[in-house]
């Protein structure tokens, strides 16, 4: 308990260090060993647990699961980082989250995902994040802990395929930077939703924007927004009638979200142990090959009724097809609200971090002639090396 | 992300030295790699437990369990290969942490050689990334993922699902009503088969349409067979739609409920937290094993017994009633006297070195509600119940004597000093007369009686462990050599005899008319129930058996070495 909460003091004080890295010190190389320093703590040395990417799964299991207790340090792990999105931008996967450090520390080569790809690809943490809450609600365990990529590599252990999915992420990431971060976090959604609302967000520039479009190429991430100057040639009727069809359209497919939910539920109840297990029992009963798996052999040697686990089965099921009617809800109205938000135009001066995606490393900072400018007495060369 | 145009300082000592490390740092991870894959792999292949040397020590082990050199073989083998295996499990972890070092190493080598590249950014050499083409790529690679998603969950509604099967799938002919609360009717008892050898243990079935051909290997008359979890050579007993099994070995003992009309598994019960049940288990003989008991039914309950002496009551739906421990049984075989119940007890003949008592056990309870002691030896017979018009004695065959008890209060009624050598069959009983017989011995027929009396006695092929059927008259015996011996009944006449290539464990069975009776290989024999050898069929199992069949309306359910077979009618497909 003791180590938890000193966890969390410590969580606090990488989170400021963070803050102050990126929006006031404004420095890339200390962004980059604040991320190592917490890396060997939260990740090697405390092996990946607590995480606030986890603790999402206690907080909803707190709220839908009778009886279920949530510590304080999980509370604060869970939120503590949201706070400072909020007021700070992500600072938090900047250099504090130990799952976002590993793979910053094997950017070697990034190339850029084109923006549609990569617009298609972010859907899938929202479906990661709707599957999770689902399962918990359900009782069907915490999925993010489960298939973590990365906590294996920390501890040094875990199943070979876990092993690898984590090597891939990591081989995956010397050419597309941070592929778990941007494309499959749950937490980061969260993060995303709040860091758009941030009081004060890391910047560019330090001063004002020049325009000099060095600094476009210069995120790893493809997290700069260009000015919007060339970007329209459409009328503004085009635009408006799209925009008006797509809003329009967002409760019809969020309504056709939550119709084709309640069918998902069904499928998607086989992940629930009981169910797997019912039909793996069943399976076997059918066939006559008996204890062909563990589950199933330390099943039987319970002498616990099949009956009665076929009728848990089917009422975990049963949960999984309510429940999947919010989960397609959910889903259908992410894709929704993207394509209204692509349709919307925007008015934009200058190159700016996208607030939602930026993960504020700082490596745009030493692109920007004003930065330089600000760090007299360096030459380019010394402060290139920053980023 | 580096823009189109780099130079690099790649001619400086920090480059040169990180390049030097990176290439060094990737051969030293890939050895490890290589090495550790190597150590996975012996790992995985050398369980200590599962190595061909062990299994073969502990194989010859089984033949000479007191060769005390091979035991020593084995622990030293044992010690050998667990250290092997664990020093293996540690070489990995060091593996994983030198692999560990050794990438940190690398990509720590390759990040300085990547900052050592300066890179000179490159105003304007990208296209525009959010012009109104891109964001209409945008809408539609969106609307995709959402589309694929969608398609990828709902292909798993097209996985199988067994969980909307059925429960039980419906039978293929009509079978008796199941009894699972009420206290069972006579009626009931008669036609179910609910103790080893039927009714009373009588092996005698009633309103019964038995076939008489099947044929394990064409399938012909296998209405179904399934494989029985773990082994034991105890026989089936069958209620209603329900067929019951035991089964057990060192690791645990179990209670199997198949479905009687498509041979489902519908539940096992495993007899454990047994208050009593012995940590270490008692040595048994491989012909005997831990479930040689048939359990027996009321209807309401099942009742097993196993050879640890843990005795369990289960209801129709797998769920405990009781449980207890009746001391370990202190029995050189093993025990496996099997159990039958009787006025709302199951009785317990349990004949061992000391402590030999017959036990009434409440059937709702577990409690003891009475008990004999015996003056006897151990015994491997099982009890048989004599309904009277004002009562019930239950028989007991055992070394010296046979004896007769109130089933109702365990009151002596008769005993016959008349036993000798081991005591395995059964005894039978039909018009008045009990039989008991074993292997160097004699067998006698027993007028009941204060005193009882022998009306007849021979000592001519007798069974040494298949238990004599009475029936229509006569009396017949099957035994190991393979010999069926018919008396008659009354006076003990030899009518017929008759010799088989294989012997006899399971013992006959009378059933509409014919007489069933399992050889060794799993061949049945039926013959007619006559004062002259009529045979009617032999059917193949195409399995070994040496339990005896249960017989319940138009079906017969055969527990072979592996499997449970039911045996009936096909419909004929139109």
């Amino acid at each position: 308990m003791l180590v938890e909460h000193m966890d969390v003091l410590l969580l606090v004080a990488a989170l400021s260090m963070a803050s102050f890295l990126a929006l006031k010190k404004r420095s890339r190389i200390g962004m980059f060993w604040l991320g190592v320093v917490c890396l060997g703590y939260f990740g090697f040395w405390r092996e990946g647990c607590i995480c606030p990417v986890g603790s999402t799964q206690n907080i909803v299991a707190a709220f839908s699961v009778p009886g279920y207790a949530v510590s304080i340090s999980v509370v604060a792990f869970f939120f503590i980082p949201l706070l400072f999105s909020l007021l700070f931008g992500r600072v938090f996967c900047a250099a504090v989250c130990p799952l976002g450090a590993i793979q910053d520390m094997v950017i070697l080569h990034p190339v850029r995902v084109p923006r549609p790809l990569s617009r298609a690809l972010g859907v899938i943490a929202y479906a990661y994040l709707g599957l999770a809450v689902l399962f918990v609600i359900n009782g069907a365990g915490f999925i993010i802990c489960r298939y973590d990529p990365f906590v294996p590599l920390f501890r040094l252990s875990g199943t070979p395929q876990m092993l690898f999915l984590g090597a891939s992420f990591l081989v995956i990431g010397i050419f597309v930077a941070r592929p778990y971060c941007r494309f499959v976090c749950p937490y980061g959604v969260l993060l995303n939703w709040t860091s758009k609302l941030s009081r004060r967000h890391l910047t560019i520039t330090p001063d004002d924007c020049i325009q000099c479009k060095l600094c476009e190429d210069s995120c790893p991430f493809d997290t700069i927004l260009a000015p919007t100057d060339s970007h329209y040639r459409e009328t503004e009727g085009v635009a408006r009638r799209r925009l008006s069809i797509l809003l329009a359209a967002v409760p019809v497919i969020a309504l056709l979200g939550y119709l084709a939910g309640g069918q998902l539920g069904r499928p998607l109840a086989r992940f629930h142990p009981t169910v797997a297990l019912a039909e793996s029992v069943l399976e076997e009963d059918a066939s006559g090959k008996i204890d062909e798996t563990i589950e199933t052999e330390t099943f039987r040697a319970s002498g616990e009724s099949v009956g009665v686990l076929r009728k848990n089965a089917i009422d975990a099921r049963s949960g999984f097809k309510r429940t999947g009617h919010f989960l397609g809800l959910f889903f259908g109205l992410v894709i929704g609200c993207k394509l209204v938000s692509l349709s919307v135009r925007r008015s934009r001066t200058d190159y700016v971090p996208d607030r939602g995606t930026c993960l504020s490393c700082g490596r745009c900072f030493a692109y920007c002639p004003e930065e330089l400018e600000g760090r007299k007495g360096l030459t380019n060369k010394e402060r290139m090396k920053g980023c | 992300m580096k823009p189109a145009n780099r130079s690099f300082e790649t001619s400086g000592t920090a480059y040169q030295l990180a390049k030097g490390v990176a290439i060094a740092g990737s051969i030293f991870c890939l050895t490890i790699c290589v090495l550790m894959i190597i150590g996975v792999v012996q790992t995985k292949t050398a369980d200590p437990l599962d190595m061909p040397e062990m299994i073969e020590l502990r194989d010859s082990l089984k033949t000479q369990p007191d060769n005390e050199s091979l035991r020593e073989q084995v622990r030293l083998l044992d010690t050998v290969a667990r250290r092997a295996y664990f020093s293996s499990l540690k070489s990995t972890r060091t593996g994983a942490a030198l692999l560990l070092a050794g990438v940190i190493l690398t990509f720590a080598a390759l990040k300085i050689m990547s900052v050592a590249s300066v890179d000179v950014p490159a105003p304007g050499a990208s296209p525009d990334r959010d012009n109104e083409t891109v964001a209409g790529k945008s809408r539609v690679a969106v609307t995709a993922a959402g589309a694929i998603l969608v398609v990828v969950a709902a292909g798993m509604l097209l996985l199988k699902t067994r969980l909307d099967d059925a429960p039980v799938p419906p039978s293929e002919e009509p079978l008796p009503e199941e009894v699972t609360i009420a206290p069972s009717s006579r009626e009931d008892f008669l036609k179910n088969w609910p103790s080893f050898r039927g009714p009373d243990g009588l092996a005698i079935a009633h309103g019964t349409d038995s076939p008489t051909s099947w044929n394990g290997e064409t399938k012909e008359n296998i209405l179904w067979h399934r494989p029985v979890p773990k082994h034991g050579f105890n026989s089936a007993v069958a209620w209603g739609n329900k067929v019951f099994l035991t089964g057990a070995d060192e690791v645990s003992r179990e209670v199997y409920c198949f479905d009687a009309g498509s041979g489902k598994l519908l539940w096992r019960h495993l007899a454990e937290g047994i208050p009593g049940s012995p940590s270490k288990l008692p040595e048994v003989m491989e012909d005997t094993g831990f479930a040689a008991a048939t359990a027996a039914t009321d209807g309401r309950y099942i009742f097993a017994i196993f050879a640890t002496g843990d005795i369990v009551a289960v209801d129709f739906d797998g769920t405990r009633k009781w449980a207890r421990n009746l001391g370990v049984p202190k029995n050189p075989y093993g025990h496996a006297s099997s159990l039958i119940t009787y006025g709302g007890r199951v009785l317990v003949q349990y004949d061992q070195e000391e402590d030999q008592q017959l036990l009434a056990l409440n059937a709702d309870t577990g409690a003891t509600d009475w008990n004999v002691e015996r003056d006897v030896h151990a015994s491997w017979a099982s009890p048989i119940v004599v309904v009277r018009d004002d009562g019930a004695d239950v028989v007991l065959n055992a070394r010296p004597i046979a004896a007769a008890y109130n089933a109702l209060n365990g009151e002596v009624k008769w005993t016959m000093d008349c036993m000798s050598g081991e005591v395995a069959p059964s005894p039978a009983y039909a018009d008045g007369i009990v039989y008991v017989t074993t292997e160097y011995a004699l067998l006698a027929a027993i007028e009941p009686g204060s005193p009882a009396k022998i009306i007849w006695e021979t000592d001519e092929e007798l069974p040494d462990i298949a238990s004599p059927l009475a029936v229509k008259g006569l009396l017949i015996l099957g035994n190991s050599g393979g010999v069926v011996t018919c008396f008659d009944s009354l006076d003990g006449k030899l009518l017929w005899q008759q010799e088989f290539d294989d012997g006899f464990h399971s013992s006959p069975v009378f059933s509409s008319g014919n007489v069933y009776l399992m050889d060794m290989e799993g061949s049945m024999h039926i013959f007619k129930a006559e004062r002259e050898y009529a045979p009617v069929n032999k059917c193949a199992l195409g399995e070994e058996s040496l339990c005896t069949a249960a017989f319940t309306g138009q079906r017969i359910f055969i527990r072979g070495k592996e499997s449970l077979y039911c045996i009936g009618k096909k419909q004929e497909q139109p």
